[in-house]
């Protein structure tokens, strides 16, 4: 197999991951690519559908099973915004490391590190309750940022490839995080419950865990209310602060941006950092919002979602509000899918089918506006240069 | 009219193209007789390109015929003119970095091959001409120079009848331009064959063709065999008399050179008063090839100075070193009298050298982000309030600049990318003298510029220097620097070839500087 790496010049003006871009859109394109969403969607139902009634089962019934398993059913929202807690986080994190031109495809490994930081923390420091739980979420932020600080070293000394480091590290973290809970040393847990000394850490006592509120009848957990208010924050100030313009210019084309003093060592760094603290901070509201002990499969593929959802956004923050809960909802969903006799693995086989329904369209839009009948249609309005 | 035998093996007879208003090519008769290289000459609009055009059948000429092998044809495509014998080797390469070398010249065939016929056939053709490269080899890991060999290799395999190279030699070093022009003359010797080499290197010109037809403002001015010919009679006719024919001068007719006297400002008493930019003894070389070598220019305020040269002789370089992308392996750069760190992010904006691009989607703009984004890029700081962009000033400050640049955007946050051309200009200009710099360096500020935004374009470099701004306009174009400077500097090799105020300036040994004549 080959594979064919990037090289700077490529990067910045002949990617893949530009197609998500929403700066590509122009109006006539918008409505087109609404249509789009709506008719893949249609289309990934409708395929699942084909799916299901092949190995026997009732594709209705299995559709309104998600739609209960995530929405309707007593508690179900609730449970899916807080799965979309770390999907969030981690979409935002990579909003910002591509728009700075740095494709951080490892968020899967900065998630469990940092739910290793906050369970190391919520276990074995002691305190007031309120100090732990904090000191925990802002250590998972560092455990994170570490993670990708490794990538971003590598790239700042030798100019190492992000997109291959970060997903290189990938592999490591699980690897960390089971050693870390697999030694009595360290996090294994050694009481009596645990008597056959599985790979995991003790559970976080209740009064360390992330505080619980009721709104309508949906239990959530403060981290619901720190992933939307820190989402919208950053948002913000990518598209309207100085930094958010640096970080931008860096990603659009880094040679004007070195002219202005935007360096990848500055702006580009700090970027990735960011965007590998924010993974992290979704492995810490992991640990103490819903799972409360470690394990070695603790990211769950949330970090792989959360970057899917970040593109299906088209890297717009706002929009990563509403794409994470989707994708929240197949998650949450599909648990219900099994107890409609549909075998477990189709369920993620149509999880899947999913995904690529809400990935179509960014590329469709693309296929279609290069063809001769979308250059006249849907081509951006820009009058010919004619060298003579 | 021209004899159109058939021992011309291309002819073109009055030939008229125009795009709206403008006419590229006017009337044109060109004739390229078989077993000669005929070099075509002129500056950049003058219409070269579109003729060349018209002959691969990517345009359709408006009036005139082509005629190949002394049959009339009409052709419809690069392809049919493939048919025809007629091939061109592209000024930017079309060769793909991961295929290999056999690939890559059967790329586009339409019938099945086989990769050891075509290995063979390559080994053949590389043999006859010498251009040795070898076919499994893959092109990313090839030089330039033989990177133009696959391109070459990959017309020869065609078997054309006339190879028209565009500008063959931008990207090589002397020595591989030399080799290339060997191989161009093998090839022509062969029966039947002939090539068009378009150029504006005088010293190329002269070196590999055998005619040389001068054209200027799209009509072919001269005509010449290049045995009668020398660099500085060739460079006064890419010129013209009419040197300042892009300032609607034109009433100035013959009388350019009293003109140019009456220009000449007190260059003795400004430099008295303020040298602004000293670049001192600067050496480097990049990884693309250009160098500087112990170069050394001075701007003053308020005066213009033109530094010239057949393209790739280090302007560019100096253009990215004043723009804070290389740095300087040795020398130094000061304004104002402070040294400068080269090749540091930011210092020189920060010094107050404002860059209007060679290249503006390369180094000048974000096309991506949005037209008014663009224009505060160098000052977001000052408008913002606690680190956040205040959108009022903003809006205030970037309607301003569009206002007085005129720049036609639909809203300050249209995309920038879908603005055209001559508009993304005007917002790269408006933005860099908006910052009140000290130097302008305005590299090749009207290429691919329509006749209206040149004019727009030398106004405002004008205005910067009545403004007191030190500008540095770096050009391949004789005509606007000989129309603008006040002083010149001819580069031949990153080097400073030839410097003369502008009450001395003459074209002959501009012409002969640029060849790498010293006097």
């Amino acid at each position: 197999m080959k594979i064919f790496l990037f090289s700077e010049k490529d990067r910045s003006e002949n990617n893949f991951f530009k197609l998500f871009d929403s700066a590509y859109l122009n109006d006539t394109r918008k409505l087109l690519f609404a249509f789009l969403v709506l008719f893949c969607l249609a289309g990934g139902l409708f395929f699942s559908g084909l799916l299901v009634a092949a190995v026997g089962g009732s594709p209705t019934k299995v559709l309104s099973s998600l739609i209960e398993g995530s929405f309707q059913t007593s508690g179900a929202f609730g449970r899916t915004l807080v799965e979309a807690v770390p999907l969030l986080l981690v979409s935002i994190g990579v909003i910002v490391s591509f728009r700075a031109g740095h494709y951080n495809i490892g968020t899967e490994g900065q998630v469990a590190i940092g739910a290793l930081f906050s369970a190391v923390i919520a276990l074995q420091v002691s305190g007031p309750e309120w100090f732990v739980i904090v000191l925990a979420i802002l250590g998972s932020f560092l455990g994170g940022a570490i993670w990708s600080g490794i990538a971003v070293g590598a790239y700042l000394w030798r100019r190492v490839d992000v997109m291959i480091s970060t997903l290189l590290l990938t592999f490591i973290a699980p690897n960390v995080v089971l050693f870390a809970v697999s030694k009595d040393y360290l996090l294994l847990d050694t009481t009596k419950s645990n008597t056959r000394l599985a790979s995991q850490s003790e559970r976080v006592p209740v009064e360390k865990r992330l505080p619980e509120f009721e709104v309508f009848g949906q239990e959530l957990h403060w981290g619901v209310v720190v992933a939307v208010v820190l989402s919208l924050l950053l948002t913000v100030l990518l598209g309207k602060s100085v930094w958010g313009l640096k970080v931008r210019l860096l990603g659009a084309n880094f040679v004007t941006a070195k002219r202005f003093g935007v360096t990848q060592g500055k702006e580009g760094a700090t970027a990735l950092l960011l965007s590998g603290g924010f993974s992290g901070l979704a492995g810490g509201m992991i640990v103490m919002g819903s799972a409360f002990r470690l394990q070695s499969h603790i990211a769950n593929d949330f970090g792989w979602d959360g970057l899917l959802s970040a593109l299906v956004s088209r890297l717009n923050g706002y929009f990563a509000l509403l794409s994470s809960i989707f994708f929240a909802a197949l998650r949450t969903g599909s648990s219900f899918l099994a107890a409609t006799g549909v075998s477990r693995t189709i369920t993620s086989v149509i999880q899947g089918l999913m995904v690529i329904a809400a990935l179509m369209p960014a590329a469709l839009i693309v296929v279609i506006s290069r063809s001769d009948f979308g250059r006249k249609r849907f081509g951006n309005q820009k009058k010919g240069e004619d060298e003579c | 009219m021209e004899s159109r035998s058939s021992d011309n093996v291309l002819s073109l007879s009055s030939i008229t193209k125009r795009f709206g208003d403008i006419v590229a090519c006017n009337e044109v008769d060109f004739n390229v007789p078989a077993g000669t290289i005929v070099g075509l000459l002129g500056q950049n609009g003058a219409g070269k390109s579109t003729l060349m055009n018209i002959v691969i059948g990517l345009y359709q000429p408006d009036e005139g015929s082509v005629y190949v092998q002394g049959t009339e044809v009409k052709i419809r495509s690069p392809k049919h003119a493939a048919e025809l014998g007629v091939s061109m080797v592209h000024q930017h390469f079309s060769v793909i970095e991961a295929l290999s070398v056999w690939e890559s010249v059967c790329l586009g065939d339409k019938s099945t091959y086989d990769p050891d016929s075509v290995k063979d056939e390559l080994f053949v053709l590389a043999e006859k001409y010498g251009l040795e490269v070898d076919p499994n080899s893959r092109i990313s890991e090839l030089t330039p120079g033989q990177r133009q060999r696959v391109e070459i290799l990959k017309c020869l395999r065609r078997d054309p009848k006339v190879l028209v190279l565009d500008e063959p030699t931008s990207v090589l070093t002397d020595e591989e331009s030399a080799k290339l022009f060997d191989v161009v003359q093998r090839v022509v010797e062969d029966e039947g064959r002939a090539a068009v080499l378009i150029s504006h290197k005088l010293d190329e010109i002269l070196y590999a063709t055998q005619h040389v037809v001068i054209m200027r403002d799209g009509r072919v001015i001269e005509r010449i065999a290049t045995e009668d010919a020398e660099a500085g009679f060739l460079a006064e006719a890419m010129v013209g008399r009419k040197v300042s024919l892009r300032s609607s001068g034109s009433a100035f007719g013959l009388t350019e050179k009293e003109d140019f006297k009456l220009d000449v400002p007190d260059i003795e008493n400004t430099k008295s008063s303020s040298l602004v930019l000293r670049v001192e003894n600067s050496s480097c070389v990049d990884d693309r090839g250009r160098r500087l070598e112990a170069f050394n220019l001075d701007a003053f305020a308020g005066e213009i100075v033109g530094v010239t040269g057949a393209e790739g002789n280090g302007q560019s370089l100096l253009a990215d070193v004043l723009s804070s992308l290389v740095p300087l392996d040795a020398g130094s750069i000061s304004v104002d009298g402070k040294q400068i760190s080269t090749g540091v992010s930011g210092a020189m904006s920060e010094a107050g050298i404002a860059v209007i691009p060679e290249d503006r989607h390369h180094s000048g703009c974000a096309l991506e982000l949005t037209v008014a984004e663009n224009l505060i890029v160098n000052r977001a700081k000052q408008l913002s309030r606690w680190g956040i962009i205040r959108k009022e000033t903003r809006d205030r400050f970037v309607n301003d600049l569009i206002k007085k640049y005129d720049v036609k955007a639909s809203s300050v946050e249209q995309i920038f990318g879908n603005l055209s051309g001559g508009n993304q200009q005007k917002c790269v200009v408006a933005r860099e003298l908006s910052a009140s710099p000290k130097i302008l360096v305005a590299v090749q500020p009207t290429r691919g510029l329509d006749v209206g935004a040149i004019e727009f374009m030398i106004e405002q470099i004008k205005s910067a220097a009545d403004n007191g701004v030190a500008v540095v306009l770096i050009s391949t174009e004789i005509g606007e620097v000989l129309e603008l400077s006040d002083r010149l500097i001819v580069m031949y090799r990153g080097r400073n070839q030839l410097e003369m105020v502008r009450k001395d300036f003459e074209v002959e040994a501009i012409g002969a500087a640029m060849a790498g004549e010293s006097r």
